[in-house]
């Protein structure tokens, strides 16, 4: 099992939309994959999908005393019946979803209870799953940062081109480097999203860029893998809260994002 | 002085380009106008603000005041610490940046009229040594101190601005960028304004997520908050205005209240006002819909 956390400091990045179309290309193509909607404080993960009304949601799970973990895996919702989809390479895509109506709950978000559920799926649904993906909140948060270093897996970083974004990241890169327990050898990947072609400031890119590298020296070095994937602006792949078909705009940049994802992570085929 | 939040469901709406363009229109028109960066874990106020190089900024006040909780919180563990406790040695007054001079010299176009004045409270600075220092204290401090408490001081230092800047600045208008999302956080600014600025665009995710925040919202604070103006941004030129007006209606539907007043505005997204990080001047794309949207905002929470 492939554990990935998907990542953005600053909001807009289109963050949700490529996690939900990347977790459905990989199903649609036969990958085992599992969702897990972490970005409890403004999820949007779950309105990409059908989901039932009446699932339990992590919020549910984190602030409710008589809610066990084991019963809340179990409802791990397998959403792969929802779509219509026939042949041979079909393979399975579950979700935990969030809602977005967590002010009730407040300040009794249970932090061990997000440890128990990470360390539970780590330890369950190793051979179960091709990959996992947490959609992690936005911002520099404590709870962010705890997410990564008890997920442990690898992270995409979302970024894109402006000044708010570009400082963020160079401050979260410098906080990596300091702190690096919180990667270990695991790898980082950037996304650039939602920026003009014309825009994107190359100075920044290869600023980011050195930092990430200065990162790898300590890690496994990238072979043969780009660290950073550019989506260009024109089918920019931006916050509409539905998935993308063939033939929707955006699906063939989202077919090639999808196979960089492939041929860094190739040959775990169900 | 009137306290005014700007909020946003989902990040990356323009919220902040808005609030900062919108304090400094204010400011050049002659009101006396402050503006706090409260997006405290993804700031990006102080980006708008060329030559803004605080040295003590809001996370060194937060940091202190935890630091000074948890050291009184060690020796007194059965009774509440006030807030005067764990502001003692704390000087917010260093915070508060008087940044007319710096705009005038920047944007030599800028005049301010008479009285006119911008004070930015900044969350970070961008000399990033002591950024990531500052939040590596916070998190440290955060482990030791509940969330509640951490709350409590978190609204605490807010009320305190809000104090300082209304007896000793003689303000006219205080803007507060929220965090987006929500948190606890975000519930901080709502309970000291008196008028909500929700910026949101028009896909699922902002719109579902915005409903239900303006319902809680008026759940708890339809007996302080006198108005809710709602801005559309980043609308694409093939959505017919009338879908919009029809989403808004249907938005605040079940809100209507005898106290609470609404207003709306939709911004085209051939007007932008997309993260730019910059102040907008007189010949850039946007000026003239921004002049209007000022006159709008202004009209809205002076009509009490």
């Amino acid at each position: 099992m492939n554990k990935i956390m998907f990542y953005s400091i600053k909001g807009g990045t289109g963050r949700s939309t490529i996690v939900a179309n990347l977790a459905y290309q990989l199903y649609r193509i036969g990958y085992r994959v599992g969702l897990i909607d972490l970005d409890i404080y403004s999820s949007g993960l779950s309105l990409f999908f059908n989901i039932r009304q009446n699932a339990i949601t992590i919020q549910d799970y984190l602030v409710d005393r008589n809610i066990e973990l084991e019963e809340f895996i179990r409802d791990f919702s397998d959403i792969s019946n929802t779509f219509n989809i026939h042949g041979q390479h079909r393979g399975q895509l579950f979700i935990l979803p969030s809602k977005n109506r967590i002010f009730e709950y407040g300040s009794n978000i249970n932090l061990n209870k997000l440890i128990n559920l990470i360390n539970f799926i780590n330890e369950n649904f190793n051979n179960r799953l091709d990959f996992v993906f947490y959609d992690l909140p936005g911002g520099l948060t404590s709870l962010s940062l705890h997410i990564m270093r008890n997920v442990l897996g690898d992270l995409f970083l979302f970024y894109k081109n402006n000044t708010q974004n570009y400082y963020s990241t160079i401050y979260f890169l410098n906080y990596l480097l300091k702190n690096r327990n919180i990667i270990n050898n695991n790898k980082i990947f950037l996304v650039i999203n939602n920026s003009h072609e014309n825009q994107i400031n190359n100075d920044r890119i290869e600023k980011i860029n050195n930092l990430m590298r200065s990162l790898y020296m300590i890690n496994i070095a990238l072979e043969n893998t780009e660290s950073i994937f550019k989506i260009p602006e024109i089918s920019s792949l931006k916050s509409n809260s539905h998935l993308i078909f063939e033939n929707n705009p955006g699906f063939e940049i989202l077919e090639e994002f999808k196979n960089n994802f492939q041929r860094i992570y190739g040959g775990i085929r169900v | 002085m009137k306290s005014i939040t700007f909020y946003s469901f989902k990040g990356g709406t323009g919220r902040t380009t808005i609030a900062a363009n919108l304090s400094t229109r204010l400011a050049i028109r002659g009101f006396n106008t402050s503006i706090i960066d409260f997006d405290i874990f993804s700031s990006g106020l102080a980006n708008f603000f060329p030559n803004l190089n605080p040295v003590y900024y809001l996370q060194n006040i937060i940091a202190d005041s935890l630091e000074n909780y948890s050291e009184i919180a060690e020796n007194n563990r059965n009774r509440e610490i006030l807030p005067e406790e764990y502001f003692r040695d704390i000087n917010f007054q260093r915070t508060i940046y008087d940044y007319r001079n710096t705009i005038n010299n920047i944007f030599n176009n800028f005049y301010f009229r008479e009285g006119g004045n911008i004070y930015i409270i900044p969350s970070t600075n961008r000399i990033l040594e002591s950024e990531y220092r500052i939040m590596d204290d916070i998190i440290s401090r955060r482990n030791l101190i509940d969330d509640f408490s951490m709350y409590r001081i978190l609204f605490s230092i807010l009320r305190r601005y809000q104090n300082i800047l209304d007896e000793n600045y003689k303000l006219e208008y205080f803007f507060i960028d929220s965090p987006s999302g929500l948190s606890d956080l975000a519930q901080t600014p709502l309970s000291i304004s008196e008028y909500l600025i929700v910026v949101l665009t028009t896909d699922n995710q902002s719109l579902s997520g915005t409903t239900y925040f303006l319902n809680w919202v008026m759940n708890e604070y339809s007996r302080t908050l006198k108005g809710i103006y709602i801005i559309f941004n980043m609308v694409k030129p093939n959505i017919p205005e009338n879908i919009i007006v029809d989403r808004y209606n249907a938005m605040i539907y079940n809100l209507r209240d005898r106290y609470v007043r609404f207003d709306f505005k939709i911004i085209n997204e051939l007007n932008v006002f997309e993260s730019g990080e910059k102040i907008l001047k007189q010949d850039d794309n946007g000026y003239s819909i921004f002049e209007d949207l000022t006159d709008s905002i202004l009209r809205f929470i002076n009509s009490d």
